[in-house]
């Protein structure tokens, strides 16, 4: 069995469909059923969705369990995969997977692999491929004990396809934990499209110099109904929240264009927008790494470049 | 008059003096001079918390200095303050001498004040200068308190007080004159024309008999003010007339220039950099007496005129009165009495030191006190701090940087060398610094500078990957143990001496292998890419092809010009090209600096305003120069970004290494000799 | 109270892509390659461990490292920053690749350490990128742990702890002794020592182990992996990158607008 898992707040979303599809292709190739379940506040929603996308069975997982942090997924999923005998559970690889992979894999006495972009199947072995070393290399890994426990890169795996057919939503209790991790509060979301699924990003790195230069790159994004991305050192020196950070450590992003204005392109950097379809990069430095991932480049100040661009927006917008 | 007459031309002396007024000036001249011992004592006081210093050595060149500034040739370098105080300084200087005239003919007994001697010098000189004196102090008065330059104090009690009795000094010896003139019916009277003029309008004033009661008066007054301000001297920036030559004597006669002074890691005690007085040498502190608060030091002051918290003026005054306040307990320094966003903005450049005119030395304190920062606090501005963890982690300063030591040489027929072992039969050994291998565009300088030596036949070979920083760096943002580190291991790989010819194109690493890394045994011949290939030229062994002329003007390094004193070697190498070379009108010695010293070119002090480079890219436009041409890596970078801020479409402004045009000018791609 | 922070120095990340190599036969980069340097998540964790120290939140705190003779420099930065202790296990780095063997070394070491009750470790080691062997870590000790974090307070005898959520920061309480897992943030910069504490933390003993020492034989080793490394590669990088020539801004916005728009990559804006 393989359980593919999700925990989006608006029913089955993209990042859901990425994983179910990855499970129900290695579901395919293994001869092994798929198992979904759903965590999150639409945990029904999803899991009904999930039968017609190639899913034998579905669960949605209720309660609360964002209070306690991990503890209550990792628990929940921890008891269905044990229940199920699933061989691997597949889950995103967002700041969420990141907790609940490796300690799920340790409950279930198997083993995690994080970040993976790809799955094949050799003689009945699973080799997954993940990047290191920043993005600039690929690893091949084998785990050495079942169950695998394998959070997939966003992007990296194509969505499920409808496939007709139905499973019908069983419902389980998130288990209550020991309370030795509490949920207080959280800052207020940031408003506008998240990254992770905008179509346009503009993203600002260290050319940008200041907090008031990011206002510029809002406005360019408003304009082209995008999301505004930056790179670690922008967040690092304090100009961009981290939520906006792309990136190896950052979010994966595979938006149909990206914009990347006054930034180098440093590899752990290039690694989060290696999904993007097409990069315009606006760079002083004609060798900047970022133009090797570029497919339009402008050699050119952003000061001088961007307020002309707004400008022939502006003009054209109705 | 007739010669017999003249013969016995003079004056009495004390005339209309009474013993009792006698008596009251060696008393009072007794009191003054006690209180001004007094003053002495609590300056030296002062200067003896400092540290030993060596001050006897390069005797010839620290006498020729002193004498120099004492006859007035710092002063003179800013013509209007120069002009007025050579005046009150040559006047003083003649009035004094008449005294000791007197003192000599009346006190000891040698009768010299008589005859033509009495008529020209004591006479007729001594009016005169004493009337340039007080024009002197017209300037002086004028110039502070009705031009208002901002450098000066108008606010200052202290400084109108001086002026004042010194000009009341002189106007009262001139009313005594006059009076006596008249009251004497002084035979020789147009040999004092000023004299003259006063005792024909006192003359009309009053009749003889009221004069001579009011010249007594006047002659205590006159003597009083005298001894007032002789005890004053020491409390005021008055001292200057006794601090200042001796400090002229005290600095460093060179010639190396900013060399920082080592500290040694494996003392008990180590000092890490100034915050105290303690920490500074005697010198140092005796230096902060010799200031005459001119100003000269902040207008020249390339932070300061961008606007930042920096002037050199106040770093020197606000030590000196914090010290002079506090004693051996002043402090923090470092910090403290001086603010960090004063130290941080400093870029090392030397401009005020080269104008100071009496030879204070105000970097050395500035780069202690960022030593302490650094090194003891701990506290230097983030980028710094970058830069320090990007030099200590892979030995180069350039955080980011995507390139290797040797890819700027990709392609070219350039030998690097294993050990400095190899270097036996070179002409020179080619350093090619971080600049070059790091940053893209200074990588131009080095492929520019490569092509000119194959075209003369030059042998040379290059380090390359075995080249670390050359700390400077480190030890200009006061990081004096990271600097130990890298000047070592650089040693280590030049060996220590007997090393052929170091060829350099960056005046940091020129500054270092020449002068700074001989205390950690290093000697070396270095030199720069602009004395290299000016003699090059001179022996023949550049050939150049005609071109199209444009305006350039040349941008004279700190690190260069100041420090190394090579100015005309990169002019002279312009000025065999096709060019029409303009000066800017802050040039060699004067040169207003790029920004990027002190460590400035990898790091931002926190504030908006006008930068450094914008001004100075700016004072290039002005000249009509569509190229500014300039002989280090930094200044090019620094000077780019200046460029890209300040100028337009209409109005551009290329930088470029000299070299560059050259190697654009070459006639010929094969390595050949003349 | 005593914290624990565990640190790896690594190949140096900022080495530009097309430096990078990685020798076929021991499938790393090979010796030599560049620099390496303590970790820059690691730093994050040193950082907010002293500054826990420094705001009383702990009163100790312990780095520990575990990899090759070399990495010592790693810690000589932990105790020139002023950890109080420093510890070692030798490992050469080809044992370190499996983040489940790393987790049972560091444990092993934890153990024998005076009783800690924090332990901050970074979020993934900048070679692998696993992000494993904090959550690992914590799983056998059977302590909590939270992911992501970039602040700590303390709270009676719980922990305030700020982290980066799916969706923005959030905050959490996590009772004690706990696991954490730090992130980068613009208030972590790993701090410069002064030179004194530099110059004594080159005098300061630091307790070393072996694996043998730590009851982590070859066997056992063995019997903790979970994760076996089949192959590296380097990735054939093809790109090709347009690039607007133009002089002025109005000319290259014009081009590039243009170009997006035959690319079919944005509506052409009437």
């Amino acid at each position: 069995m393989i359980v593919a898992a999700t925990w989006e707040s608006g029913g089955l979303g993209q990042a859901g469909r990425e994983v179910l599809g990855a499970a129900v292709r290695l579901g395919a190739t293994l001869g092994d059923d798929v198992a979904f379940a759903a965590l999150g506040t639409a945990a029904a929603d999803a899991a009904a969705e999930a039968g017609g996308y190639g899913a034998a069975r579905a669960f949605a997982l209720e309660g609360d369990y964002a209070a306690s942090g991990a503890e209550g997924a990792i628990a929940a999923l921890a008891e269905l995969a044990r229940e199920l005998g699933g061989r691997a559970v597949l889950l995103a690889a967002d700041e969420q997977g990141g907790e609940i992979g490796p300690r799920l894999a340790e409950r279930l006495s198997g083993t995690a692999v994080t970040h993976a972009t790809d799955v094949e199947v050799a003689d009945g072995r699973l080799l997954w491929t993940r990047p290191v070393f920043g993005g600039k290399a690929f690893a091949a890994v084998e785990a050495l004990v079942e169950p695998v426990v394998a959070t997939l890169r966003r992007g990296a795996f194509s969505s499920a396809e409808t496939m007709g057919g139905a499973a019908a939503v069983e419902t389980r209790q998130v288990p209550v934990t020991d309370g030795a991790v509490e949920f207080i509060g959280s800052e207020a979301p940031q408003t506008g499209v998240a990254l992770e699924d905008a179509a346009v990003i503009v993203a600002g790195g260290g050319g940008l110099g200041s907090r008031e230069a990011f206002a510029e790159l809002e406005e360019l994004a408003g304009l082209l109904g995008g999301a505004v991305g930056a790179s670690l050192v922008a967040v690092d020196s304090g100009w961009a929240a981290p939520e906006r950070q792309v990136g190896l450590t950052g979010k994966v992003v595979s938006p149909d264009l990206y914009f990347a204005i006054g930034i180098s392109g440093a590899s752990q950097h290039l690694a989060g927008i290696g999904g993007a379809k097409a990069v315009v990069a606006v760079n002083t430095d004609p060798d900047a790494p970022i133009f090797t991932a570029a497919r339009l480049g402008v050699v050119m100040d952003w000061k001088r470049f961007l307020p002309v661009l707004i400008d022939e927006l502006r003009r054209a917008a109705p | 008059m007739n010669d017999v007459l003249a013969a016995e031309a003079t004056r009495e002396v004390q005339w209309e003096v009474t013993t009792a007024m006698v008596v009251v000036m060696y008393a009072s001249m007794g009191i003054a001079l006690l209180v001004f011992a007094y003053g002495v004592w609590r300056l030296l006081r002062v200067w003896r918390l400092g540290r030993r210093a060596v001050v006897w050595d390069r005797f010839a060149a620290r006498l020729r200095r002193m004498l120099a500034a004492i006859a007035q040739a710092t002063v003179l370098r800013r013509r209007l303050p120069g002009f007025m105080h050579a005046l009150i300084f040559y006047g003083w200087w003649v009035l004094f001498a008449a005294t000791c005239v007197v003192f000599i003919d009346h006190d000891l007994g040698l009768r010299i004040m008589q005859g033509t001697f009495y008529l020209v010098f004591q006479s007729l000189i001594v009016d005169l200068f004493g009337a340039l004196v007080l024009l002197g102090l017209g300037i002086a008065f004028y110039r502070r308190y009705v031009l208002r330059p901002p450098q000066l104090e108008h606010r200052e009690p202290a400084d109108a007080l001086l002026l004042g009795s010194i000009f009341l000094i002189v106007l009262t010896g001139f009313g005594l004159e006059g009076i006596r003139i008249a009251a004497t019916d002084d035979l020789w009277a147009n040999w004092s024309p000023i004299g003259a003029v006063t005792s024909l309008s006192l003359g009309r004033l009053a009749n003889d008999a009221a004069l001579t009661r009011a010249y007594s008066w006047l002659w205590l007054t006159h003597m009083l003010l005298w001894h007032v301000l002789l005890a004053a001297l020491p409390f005021t920036k008055f001292i200057h007339v006794f601090t200042s030559p001796l400090n002229v004597f005290f600095s460093d006669p060179g010639p190396a220039r900013g060399v920082v002074e080592p500290t040694d890691f494996t003392a008990e005690d180590v000092r890490l950099g100034i915050n105290a007085p303690a920490d500074m040498t005697w010198r140092q502190l005796f230096s902060l007496d010799a200031c005459t608060e001119c100003g000269r030091c902040e207008t020249a002051c390339p932070a300061y005129a961008a606007g930042k918290p920096l002037s050199p003026k106040r770093v020197i005054l606000d030590l000196r009165d914090g010290i002079r306040a506090a004693g051996a307990n002043a402090g923090p320094l470092a910090g403290g009495v001086i603010a960090p966003e004063a130290l941080w903005a400093c870029t090392t450049c030397r401009a005020c030191e080269e104008v100071c005119p009496v030879a204070i030395e105000h970097v050395p304190l500035i780069v202690g006190m960022r030593q302490n920062l650094a090194m003891e606090q701990a506290s230097v501005p983030a980028r710094v701090g970058e830069m320090m963890a990007n030099l200590e982690a892979r030995e180069h300063p350039f955080r980011g940087a995507s390139s290797g030591r040797t890819d700027w040489m990709e392609g070219l027929p350039v030998q690097e060398l294993d050990s400095i072992e190899e270097a036996g039969d070179l002409d020179v050994v080619y350093w090619i610094g971080c600049a070059a291998a790091f940053d893209e565009r200074a990588q131009q300088i080095a492929r520019a500078l490569v092509s000119v030596l194959l075209h003369a036949g030059v042998r040379f070979a290059v380090l390359a990957s075995k080249e670390r920083c050359n700390g400077d760096p480190a030890r200009r943002t006061g990081n004096e143990y990271h600097y130990d580190m890298l000047a070592r291991s650089n040693v280590q790989t030049l060996g220590g001496a007997g090393v052929t010819r170091i060829l350099t194109h960056c005046p940091h690493c020129l500054q270092q292998l020449r002068h700074e890394y001989r205390a950690f045994g290093g000697h070396y011949e270095v030199v720069h890419h602009s004395e290299f290939v000016s003699s090059l030229i001179e022996q023949g062994r550049v050939r150049l092809a005609p071109g199209a002329r444009e305006r350039v003007t040349f941008h004279d390094p700190c690190y260069l010009g100041r420090y190394n004193d090579v100015f005309d070697a990169p002019r002279r190498v312009l000025d065999v090209l096709p060019v029409e070379r303009v000066e800017m009108p802050r040039s060699r010695r004067e040169s207003f600096c790029c920004g990027a010293g002190g460590g400035h070119a990898f790091y931002e002090d926190d504030d908006d305003g006008e930068k450094i480079n914008g001004i100075r890219a700016r004072e290039a436009v002005a000249t009509g120069a569509t190229t500014v041409v300039t002989g280090c890596p930094f200044c090019l970078t620094m000077l780019e970004s200046g460029a890209r801020a300040v100028t337009t479409e209409q109005q551009p402004l290329r930088v470029r290494d000299f070299v560059e045009l050259v190697a654009d000018a070459l006639d010929g791609e094969e390595p050949g000799h003349a | 109270m005593h914290a624990v922070v565990l640190l790896k120095q690594i190949l140096d990340w900022e080495l530009p892509p097309r430096k990078f190599r990685i020798d076929q036969e021991t499938k790393r980069p090979p010796d030599g390659l560049a620099p390496t340097l303590l970790g820059p998540f690691e730093q994050n964790a040193l950082e907010l461990a002293i500054q826990l120290k420094e705001g009383g939140v702990v009163d100790r705190v312990t780095a520990l490292l575990a990899g090759p003779q070399g990495a010592a420099d790693a810690l000589r930065k932990a105790l020139a920053v002023r950890c109080d202790d420093a510890a070692h296990i030798v490992v050469e780095a080809p044992e370190l690749h499996d983040p489940s063997q790393t987790a049972e070394l560091l444990l092993a070491a934890i153990r024998r350490l005076d009783a800690p009750e924090l332990v901050l470790a970074g979020r993934q080691a900048g070679d692998w990128d696993h992000g494993q062997v904090g959550h690992l870590v914590a799983e056998r000790l059977r302590w909590p742990v939270l992911g992501l974090v970039w602040q700590v307070e303390r709270n009676d005898g719980r922990l305030l702890a700020w982290r980066s959520g799916v969706s923005g920061s959030e905050q959490f309480a996590v009772r004690l002794p706990a696991v954490m897992t730090v992130t980068s943030h613009s208030s972590l910069r790993l701090r410069m020592g002064n030179v004194m504490d530099l110059m004594a933390a080159n005098r300061k003993p630091i307790t070393t182990w072996t694996p043998q020492e730590l009851g982590l034989g070859p066997e056992e080793l063995a019997a903790a992996g979970r994760l076996e490394l089949a192959d590296v590669w380097v990735p054939e990088v093809e790109r090709h990158c347009e690039l607007i020539e133009a002089e002025d801004p109005a000319e290259a916005v014009a081009a590039l607008l243009d170009r997006l728009g035959e690319l079919k990559l944005l509506e052409r804006l009437a």
